[in-house]
């Protein structure tokens, strides 16, 4: 009995207005966004390699003395672009792909490019088209299913069968669903054809899996919104009313939401502003400095006469003992003001993230944005790298110059030890696996809208007037 | 009878379920909006306080004329938290010294996660979308569904003429939107008012006045496009779904597509490349000062008789501060500071050159994807009040072509007091009257190193700041009302002129309707 309903269903809706609309929609815009998207892709790569080798070039043509002359020298490291972030821009766009490595800190660096995506919402991708407009066809599919058969007098009709209710909601879910999501499939495979046609290996295993879940949990969102409008549509008694409450459901769930969580999270764990904590870092670094600078000349290490070369070594060597505890403690206070920043940041944004994940517009985002690489994960991750690569050129390159601030003299630098541009370490991202990114919370939350909003549905029929 | 017809239709719409819902979700969505904004206002404002004070800070203690390099900022614009444009697109500050010559640069990045799909929540995005929506909801049945119910026959065969029904229709329709903005707006307003560092001066009330009067009008554009939807189909839920078609297509879709493809027809070479070629434009500059400096070779001195001293590079004569040295080492570092300085300035304005192509391309983008999105009300309307509230674009474009100005009056102002390409440029003392190592060494050996000390003076803290009071002060007119309000006016009228438009087809659509059930 279930199939002759969700049969009926089918058919009708496939004849209708609303379905031919949404198909419309989603057959142009899903193929086209994958598509721009692609091309996007393409374009930060190659504005990415372009940028690493002439970066490569400049390194090795280096002369040592422009490091020296450089107020503070840094390298520059870039975000790779993510092959999937066809599907969710994400953050690809907006994080700061550059970054500037230097002795103190991690600093962002100039964007490669004003940003591109000049609209309201970002750009189209195809995570804004299912977040946005299926969910919103979604609920416009199921919002009168019950009402306007009660309205047209054929619910009774249904009912009058042998035909339990629990079954009639089943039999509108299953067949309204097929429909709902037949276009999604449709444009989404016609979406993969455009991208192997214009050139992306598609059936990489990596790739395939990435799209294999976006495609999963973008039907499994457009269920739990179809299930929201069936709901609705069972516990009013009006078409009209119907129309207003699965609106404004949606209008919560999807803008409303999400956002409140974040501004709860900014209100609740409040956290200095990037400029304060700069601010604190450069005077902190400025008043060990300034001390140090005391220390080498008090122990007579600025001689007046010039030194010949072989006590210019002795003298640079006793230089570098001096200022050792100064530098060390330098980097030891960065490093606390940098922690402590760091973390307070990370609480505050987990917060929101969670907050905001507890509605299926925001476990959906976070999803399909881990799932393209280009969530906050995968940029918390190229700062972390970040960071570590600094370690790093700590030991290859900035233990190894000495700058001096002489109060009242000036500013003079040093080298302990012999430095070879061309041979300083690359910095290396870690790619993750397709399936270390399934972020298992996010699907469980929809899980659990899915199964809430169907048990709520049932019990809603259950006591609706059918007359 | 107009009127009367109005007033039934306000009546009516303002006693639905249709309208609490809109009014309690505005209420909601204009303090989120009003309460995160201006949150993040005020930190800008303390953000760029700050800069400005630093900035200025630094520029006093000036000691000679090279150490006068100015970082100009830019004032948040006020009425960002209305129509937010793309006041975070661009920097909001800029470096101007003689070697640097300020161009567009980017913003800084946004770090919310949530953010990123749904860019920005200010007043005039609420007004477009939710609004947009609701005026949409108001008008779908206006006619389908009195022509369902029978109504619109019985209205039509009274003695009132078609073009009255209409009329008294959509001015009922656009009084129901009239309290939902106003209120909406007022309380996002009372809610920047309590603001401590926000206020408004009278040409804000005016530009926000006109932001209101352009969010009327565009809302009585989209009740109109309901209206004919309305008019044209047969029952109530086939416009329903068309109504919220048009709304998808036109309010959201269009106007991103229209950006996406105003990056394909015109795409932007990346900043890199323009970074890349000023990079290799620097490393002739240095070579050309390293061949300088081969023919140039510094004479022969002794450094305990030089004090004070910090240069672009070692053994090259292009000083940045020197407090005293023997006459003839100063006199081969103003030679050298009068050919480097030169170069380096003339390879400055090579690569100001190349950014400003690079600006003007992305300029260029811009006025594509605002001409292509002109075919949504929606993106006119965003655009109209980017205008008003200065954050449009051009306006924040002028920020980085005010520096340039700026910096060229600065270097005019120092040209001015002799201080640019010579002594006064890099020391305080007085070349000519200076001695040499030779006479340094006699007065050495004559009445010892405390005669030496007493010649040549205790350093960088006996000498006082330049005394720049006269020094022309970053103060960028902002632009006027007049003029900002003619710049808004071509998308304000094409607004207004498809309101007239959409009135008459609604007219003409209505004329040949047939009103029987």
């Amino acid at each position: 009995m279930i199939w002759i309903i969700a049969q009926k269903e089918i058919r009708d809706n496939l004849l209708s207005l609303r379905f031919l609309l949404l198909f419309l929609l989603a057959v142009v815009f899903i193929p086209a966004s994958l598509y721009t998207n692609y091309r996007a892709y393409q374009a930060r790569l190659s504005d990415q390699q372009q940028v690493e080798k002439s970066n490569r070039e400049y390194l090795r043509n280096l002369q040592v003395t422009q490091i020296f002359t450089a107020a503070n020298f840094a390298i520059d490291i870039y975000w790779p672009p993510s092959p999937a972030s066809v599907f969710a821009e994400g953050f690809e766009d907006i994080h700061p792909r550059h970054l500037v490595v230097g002795k103190n800190s991690v600093e962002y660096g100039a964007p490669l490019a004003v940003g591109s995506s000049m609209g309201l919402f970002g750009s189209i991708d195809y995570l804004f088209v299912v977040e946005f407009v299926f969910s919103l066809f979604a609920i416009l599919m199921s919002f009168d299913a019950i009402t306007r058969e009660k309205e047209n007098g054929t619910l009774r009709s249904i009912l009058a069968n042998a035909v339990s209710r629990p079954v009639l909601a089943t039999g509108k879910l299953v067949g309204g669903y097929v429909t709902l999501a037949l276009p999604l499939v449709v444009s989404f495979l016609v979406g993969l054809l455009t991208l192997q046609l214009s050139g992306m290996s598609v059936f990489e295993p990596e790739f395939l899996a990435r799209a294999e879940w976006v495609l999963v949990s973008s039907l499994l969102y457009i269920a739990v919104f179809f299930l929201l409008g069936l709901l609705v549509s069972s516990s009013v008694s009006s078409t009209y009313a119907a129309l207003v409450l699965s609106l404004a459901v949606w209008l919560t769930v999807v803008l409303v939401l999400p956002r409140a969580g974040s501004l709860a999270a900014q209100l609740w764990r409040p956290v200095k502003s990037d400029q304060v904590v700069w601010l604190e870092k450069l005077s902190a670094a400025n008043a060990i400095e300034m001390e140090k600078g005391k220390a080498v000349q008090d122990a007579g290490l600025f001689p007046k006469t010039n030194p010949s070369a072989e006590e210019w070594g002795k003298l640079q060597k006793r230089r570098s003992e001096v200022a050792a505890p100064f530098e060390d403690r330098a980097v030891q206070a960065i490093r606390r003001i940098e922690g402590d920043y760091r973390r307070r940041k990370a609480e505050q944004v987990d917060l929101g993230l969670t907050l905001a994940r507890l509605s299926p517009a925001g476990a959906f985002v976070n999803f399909a944005t881990e799932m393209s690489d280009t969530g906050i994960r995968a940029a918390d991750r190229f700062t972390n790298d970040a960071e570590q690569y600094r370690e790093v050129l700590q030991q290859e390159l900035f233990s190894k110059i000495l700058r001096y601030v002489i109060p009242g003299v000036g500013i003079t630098m040093g080298l302990t030890g012999p430095i070879n541009p061309a041979t300083l370490s690359e910095f290396r991202l870690a790619r993750v696996r397709a399936r270390d990114s399934v972020a298992g919370v996010d699907i469980a939350i929809l899980l659990s809208w899915f199964l809430a909003a169907a048990v709520l549905t049932y019990g809603a029929l259950a006591r609706y007037d059918v007359r | 009878m107009i009127w009367t017809i109005a007033r039934k239709q306000l009546l009516n719409n303002l006693l639905t379920y249709k309208f609490l819902v809109g009014l309690v979700l505005c209420l909601v969505l204009f303090s989120l909006s009003a309460v995160v904004l201006t949150r993040d206002y005020e930190e800008r404002l303390a953000a760029y306080n700050s800069a400005v004070s630093h900035h200025a800070a630094t520029v006093r203690q000036a000691k000679v004329y090279s150490q006068i390099a100015v970082t100009v900022d830019r004032r948040p614009a006020l009425l960002s938290p209305v129509c937010e444009g793309f006041e975070k697109r661009f920097a909001t500050s800029a470096d101007v010294s003689y070697t640097v010559i300020p161009t567009l640069s980017a913003g800084q990045a946004e770090k919310n996660a949530l953010m990123v799909t749904l860019k920005s929540i200010d007043l005039v995005a609420i007004i477009q979308i939710v609004l947009g929506l609701l005026a949409l909801l108001f008008s779908y049945d206006s006619f389908s569904g009195e022509r369902e119910r029978g109504v619109l026959a019985l209205t039509l065969s009274n003695r009132v003429s078609r073009g009255a029904v209409l009329l008294g229709q959509y001015l009922g329709g656009t009084l129901t939107m009239l309290p939902l903005l106003l209120i909406g707006i007022a309380v996002a307003a009372l809610i920047w008012l309590t603001s401590p560092v926000i206020s408004f001066h009278p040409s804000d009330w005016l530009f926000l006045g006109l932001i209101t009067l352009v969010s009327l009008i565009y809302l009585s554009a989209l009740f109109l496009v309901g209206m004919i939807i309305s008019i044209l189909t047969r029952n109530s839920s086939t416009s329903l779904v068309m109504v919220l078609f048009f709304w998808v297509l036109f309010v959201i879709l269009i106007p991103n597509a229209a950006a996406h493809l105003a990056y394909d027809l015109r795409p932007i070479q990346a900043k890199y490349v323009a970074d890349a070629q000023t990079r290799e434009l620097r490393r002739e500059l240095y070579k050309r000062i390293d061949f300088y400096t081969s023919q140039h070779p510094r004479p022969i001195h002794k450094w305990e008789f030089i004090k004070g001293r910090s240069v672009y590079s070692g053994r090259t004569p292009y000083p940045i501060m020197i407090y005293f040295a023997p006459r003839e080492v100063m006199l081969w570092e103003l030679e050298g500071l009068k050919f480097c300085l030169q170069q380096d300035m003339d390879y400055a304005e090579k690569g100001g050159a190349l950014y400003r192509d690079y600006e003007s391309s992305l300029a260029d983008q811009a006025n594509i994807a605002a001409y292509l999105g002109k075919l949504s009300p929606a993106r006119l309307y965003y655009d109209a009040c980017a205008v008003f509230a200065g954050t449009d674009s051009s306006n924040l474009l002028k920020f980085f072509a005010d520096a340039r100005d700026y910096r060229r009056a600065l270097i005019g102002y120092v040209q001015d007091k002799n201080g640019l390409l010579s002594a006064a440029y890099f020391t305080p003392a007085d070349v000519e009257k200076l001695p040499t190592t030779a006479d340094l060494d006699a007065v050495k050996a004559e009445r010892g190193q405390a005669a030496v000390d007493s010649i040549i003076g205790t350093g960088w803290d006996s000498v006082s700041a330049l005394d720049l009071r006269d020094m022309p002060n970053w103060d960028p007119s902002p632009e006027q009302a007049g003029r900002r309000a003619n710049r808004a006016l071509p998308n304000a009228g094409i607004l207004v002129f498809l309101n007239l438009l959409f009135f008459v087809g609604a007219h003409v659509a209505f004329l040949r309707a047939d009103v029987r059930a």
